[in-house]
């Protein structure tokens, strides 16, 4: 097999992913309140759709995947996300649950990822992320299931062991078991609330 | 109803701690520079001075009151525990005193609020005076006042709330401290706070004795390039 170019760059790559190790990205997002005139009409719509609540807060976040609208709300006591893009088409629909209300198929498979990934994991939050068309994510608000295709993932904000010290990551999980994307989260000192 | 107990409750308090005590009152501001030394190991440094403004017991109260230096290691011992020791030099009066002090501190992070709690034992030895030694536990909440996250360039507030006993010449009291701030982070090395550092102490078989601080904290954190992630 002739040596060329391509095969000469992805060997270096390997190498270099062997030596060093894949680091993970790390987590940017910023979000700033914002007034429901500011938002897309199409994405207020699908949140009035939703929601029969007043109390719905808007935001523009900033990210490392880009700018989006996010709606928070508050239905049948789950918190939902619901992230928008600038033109007020829906990305996707996070729910933040309790850990042990996932079915324990599911718990063992991120039990296991999670523990191979990492050293000494401890999930803080798990929130379900729900991908798909407007009509299978408004039936799952409002049924809690569909019969229409979506996808359904898992974001994990856990801490676990890096580098000798506790660190926090932001892990997206499907429900195979396999890690989609995993983002460090630089934490906030703590010096304020210690000192 | 809840309101009606709140304004009994802030009566009851007003009332309490004013009536024959003493009350004092100045400026105590505060800076605190820690260092990431390795992943796990902090050294906490801070300076704080206190400024008289007023007392009720004195004619000319407009006084400077004393500095307070400290040095404090931490280290990082659970995913969101610590263990700190470390000395205060307090220079008051020309006299110089010395603390020695151990803390136990851990931080949890809720849906938009973080709470930290922080218990600490500390003995002060003087020339002049015989030792103390206290007992303390401090509750703190921090909340943004802008999303469910502090960034920078964002106001916070934050409430503490802490307990102190302290023992000294066979005599126990009691103290409490609310303290109620205004936070900015101007980045993820600067924050600045401003508010009020209410303690009431002395109130066991005696006058109530209740000082007032206003104080402005300045938190600044020197990272290391080696453990900047």
């Amino acid at each position: 097999m002739a040596l060329t170019p391509k095969i000469i760059l992805l060997f270096f790559c390997l190498v270099y992913c062997n030596l060093f190790g894949i680091q993970e990205q790390i987590k940017f997002e910023k979000e700033q309140r914002i007034k429901k005139v500011q938002v897309p009409q199409n994405a207020l719509s699908f949140i009035d759709s939703c929601f029969t609540q007043k109390k719905i807060k808007w935001f523009a976040e900033k990210s490392q995947d880009g700018k989006t609208f996010e709606a928070k709300a508050k239905y049948n006591n789950y918190r939902y996300s619901i992230e928008f893009d600038t033109s007020g088409n829906l990305i996707d629909i996070e729910k933040t649950i309790p850990y042990k209300s996932l079915p324990t198929e599911i718990k063992t498979k991120i039990n296991l990822r999670l523990s191979k990934a990492f050293l000494k994991p401890k999930i803080i939050k798990i929130q379900e992320q729900w991908v798909g068309n407007k009509k299978a994510l408004l039936q799952l608000i409002k049924k809690g299931n569909t019969l229409e295709q979506y996808v359904l993932n898992y974001e994990i904000v856990l801490k676990a062991k890096k580098s000798g010290a506790f660190k926090m990551f932001e892990v997206l999980i499907n429900t195979n078991g396999e890690i989609i994307k995993t983002l460090e989260i630089i934490e906030r000192n703590t010096d304020n609330l210690e000192f | 109803m809840r309101k009606t107990f709140y304004l009994f409750f802030c009566i009851m308090i007003y009332s309490f701690s004013w009536s024959q005590s003493t009350f004092t009152s100045g400026l105590l501001p505060r800076i605190r520079i820690s260092s990431k030394l390795t992943n796990t190991i902090k050294w906490v440094n801070g300076i704080e001075s206190r400024q008289l403004f007023t007392d009720n017991t004195k004619k000319n109260s407009f006084d400077y009151v004393l500095t307070d230096i400290s040095s404090l290691a931490s280290f990082k011992i659970g995913h969101n525990s610590s263990l700190n020791g470390g000395y205060l030099l307090r220079i008051e009066d020309n006299q110089v005193t010395h603390r020695t002090i151990q803390q136990y501190s851990f931080v949890y992070s809720y849906h938009a609020i973080r709470v930290g709690h922080r218990f600490v034992t500390d003995q002060t030895f003087s020339t002049t005076t015989l030792p103390k030694y206290r007992g303390r536990y401090r509750v703190t909440l921090e909340k943004p006042l802008n999303g469910d996250k502090i960034n920078p360039n964002e106001f916070y507030i934050k409430l503490s709330n802490e307990y102190l006993f302290s023992y000294q010449d066979s005599k126990l009291d009691i103290e409490l401290r609310v303290l109620p701030f205004l936070g900015y982070e101007l980045n993820l090395k600067n924050k600045i706070e401003a508010g009020i550092d209410y303690r009431l102490s002395k109130f066991i078989n005696s006058d109530p004795k209740n000082t007032l601080w206003f104080t402005i904290n300045w938190f600044y954190t020197i990272q290391n390039p080696k453990n900047k992630k």
